[in-house]
């Protein structure tokens, strides 16, 4: 039975965004075996950026830039799969138990703190920062509200990948409390 | 320069250590998450699949919803003197060929006629969704869990991309006879790198509608008064207030003409009576919107059939429409079978991704002489243990009609306790395989006996059919699998012997 969401393709467009996009993902897979230089890289991601055109024009604005990401993921994978040596990787591997070595050990209170700070202070920062933003804001509470659930899903992760990679950890604290005490200053401001 | 390239490098390797710590701390809930997602981009032909003998079909007789939707309200008020909140009507189409009406706890099947058929009963399809959205936990402690392992995806596909600094050198390198780590680390960055758009769509939109409650709650507590309703109704059409005073049931063919004669190029596809039976009722009709990603465009209907107003998830501000957006590019539910498809290829491809992920922190404590042999075991009962338990519970439903939630998570429980209990890995991982291949075909057996013909019909033909795909593509692992086993069993048993491990 066919789809009702494929009614309103368009076929044309939809060869047409196909066609470019394995274009220009396997002029890349050809620049990276074959070592070309930038000038035929830029053009193979130049024809991937142009077949988002003909994938809106097949899908629709939102379904064309949702559908070519997965097409080209696929594309990736089979080229990634045909170019893989499967004799070797039909073979099983050994993993041989190293001799022990002393690890470099992280003090316990170090590392809780860490996951500390890259959990519930960083949610509660970005979300203090967050909500500060939606107080100030002059959006409509719709879009604030969105924009607030949006901002927050992608600042705490951003905040957690720092927290756990930066060496000097009081970096992130300190930043942890400007955001907090920020926060609060924005949403007192406003009498939230 | 030479110091440039030294602080690049610490920072790549600190990147790397907070992006292994965090894929630790959130692998096996992560990969229940991702690998239930995967399946459950399929929950409406699981639906059908369940009752494939349910009658299919896409036109129906003038006057079949009012007459179905009073037979549903009939049958709620032999069942219970209270009043239904809401009454609910899926109306059939391409992708959803069935007619169904619910009105408080009573749901049935309908015909084109508007008669009552067979109850609705989606009891695994339920629970595999429930497992999904919530870790099968109550409403909002497992959505806000799930949200939060949705931005921990997030924070891991970020600090993946920082923690490898060659992404784009190799970008297409799978280095299959490299030693045991390279391999994985080449599955694990190959499938990450070229499926992140994906895992990103996914995470930040499973995070917004795992912390929507949450964040709904703070927002309203600081600017609403505490008023949740309020803080949230510029998104959603608001509730009528119950009056508790009868009136006829609203027309609701009415209102459904009243919708098609608005906009025929869209498709309505359900019909939600609030407080119906009373003067309070309202009508809101829900159709698809072609081209758009938006889940549906809503409007709201008095009991005669007049439009009231549009939640304007289709045309109305920003946020409205990216918040409307946000379901179907989660499901993948915007673009028929293929994307479905497209979805359950790179949702597997995500599985291999964090299964891969924890090896990888497995093989290199191996690998430095602190190997962790429980663990190793452990994780490889939960990755084909998963698996196997929710096929199990397919099985124990259609069979004893056990309930999914209980067989799966004492299932999964007992493959962890198993497997550590279990000396040999390779054997482990092979033996779970094994029953995981049976217990597939004992499913499609069951299915085949229960339902006959119907199991192979068109509602039931595309599931069954990823069943023996599945069957076929694990049976070929396991036969891979067992010919090196075969071949090497002297390698193999003197490795064990040396407390070294041989894996796949």
């Amino acid at each position: 039975m066919d789809s009702w969401f494929v009614a309103s393709i368009s076929p044309v467009a939809l060869l047409l965004a196909g066609l470019l996009s394995t274009a220009g993902m396997v002029l890349l897979y050809l620049c990276w075996r074959r070592k070309n230089g930038p000038v035929w890289l830029w053009f193979a991601w130049g024809i991937i950026a142009v077949s988002i055109w003909p994938w809106q024009r097949a899908l629709g604005f939102d379904r064309g830039i949702a559908v070519a990401p997965l097409w080209l993921a696929l594309v990736a994978f089979l080229l990634i799969a045909g170019g893989a040596n499967w004799r070797a990787a039909l073979r099983p591997f050994v993993i041989h138990t190293g001799r022990s070595r002393p690890a470099e050990q992280i003090p316990w209170g170090r590392r809780s703190l860490r996951w500390l700070l890259a959990g519930p202070l960083y949610l509660l920062a970005t979300t203090g920062l967050v909500m500060g933003w939606f107080a100030q804001s002059q959006w409509s509470d719709a879009n604030r509200l969105v924009g607030a659930a949006l901002f927050l899903v992608i600042l705490w992760p951003l905040a957690i990948v720092w927290s756990s990679a930066d060496p000097r950890l009081w970096r992130p604290l300190l930043a942890c409390v400007t955001l907090i005490l920020g926060g609060c200053a924005l949403i007192y401001r406003v009498g939230g | 320069m030479a110091r440039g390239n030294g602080a690049r490098s610490a920072f790549v390797r600190l990147a790397l250590n907070g992006h292994s710590g965090l894929g630790l701390a959130l692998s096996a809930l992560l990969y229940i998450v991702v690998f239930s997602g995967s399946v459950a981009v399929f929950y409406p032909e699981f639906e059908r699949w369940e009752q494939p003998a349910v009658p299919e079909f896409t036109e129906w007789q003038p006057g079949a919803i009012s007459r179905a939707a009073s037979a549903i309200m009939a049958l709620e008020a032999k069942r219970t003197d209270e009043p239904p909140d809401h009454l609910f009507i899926a109306l059939p189409y391409t992708d959803m060929p069935r007619f169904v009406v619910h009105a408080g706890e009573s749901g049935a099947f309908a015909d084109p006629v508007g008669r009552l058929g067979a109850p609705v009963n989606h009891e695994w399809t339920h629970f595999l969704t429930d497992l999904h959205l919530r870790l099968s936990l109550p409403s909002v402690w497992g959505l806000t869990l799930v949200g939060i392992l949705g931005v921990g995806l997030v924070a891991l596909v970020i600090g993946g991309i920082l923690a490898h600094p060659n992404l784009l050198k190799d970008a297409f390198s799978l280095r299959w006879s490299g030693s045991a780590r390279l391999r994985l680390a080449d599955v694990h960055n190959r499938l990450g790198v070229w499926s992140s758009p994906f895992a990103l769509a996914l995470a930040i939109t499973g995070a917004v509608i795992g912390l929507s409650q949450v964040l709904g709650f703070v927002v309203a507590t600081l600017f609403f008064e505490g008023n949740t309703e309020a803080a949230t109704e510029s998104l959603f059409l608001s509730d009528p207030k119950p009056t508790g005073e009868a009136a006829p049931l609203a027309n609701v063919s009415a209102a459904l003409e009243t919708v098609r004669s608005l906009s025929p190029e869209m498709q309505p596809n359900m019909i939600i009576v609030h407080e119906p039976g009373t003067t309070a009722q309202r009508v809101e009709v829900g159709a698809l919107v072609p081209g758009r990603l938006v889940w549906s465009e809503f409007y709201a209907l008095d009991a005669e059939g007049g439009l009231l107003e549009s939640a304007g998830w289709s045309d109305g501000e920003p946020g409205v429409q990216v918040y409307a957006s946000m379901f179907r590019l989660h499901f993948g539910h915007f673009g028929g079978l293929s994307v479905q498809l497209l979805y359950l290829l790179l949702g597997a491809g995500l599985c291999t991704c964090v299964a891969a992920g924890g090896s990888i922190w497995l093989v290199r404590r191996r690998q430095r002489g602190m190997p962790y042999p429980r663990l190793e075991r452990a994780w490889v009962g939960i990755v084909w243990g998963a698996p196997l338990v929710l096929i199990l519970s397919a099985i124990g439903w259609f069979g004893w009609a056990w309930q999914p939630l209980y067989t799966f998570w004492i299932g999964l429980l007992l493959s962890v306790v198993i497997a550590v209990a279990i000396g040999d890995r390779v054997y482990l991982a092979v033996g779970l395989k094994l029953l995981l291949v049976m217990a597939i075909l004992v499913l499609l057996c069951l299915h085949l006996a229960l339902f006959g013909l119907d199991a192979v019909g068109p509602a039931a033909r595309l599931i069954n059919g990823l069943l023996v795909v599945s069957v076929l593509l694990v049976s070929l692992r396991v036969w891979l699998e067992l010919r090196w086993i075969i071949r090497d069993a002297s390698t193999t048993l003197s490795l064990r012997s040396s407390g070294q491990a041989a894996d796949s």
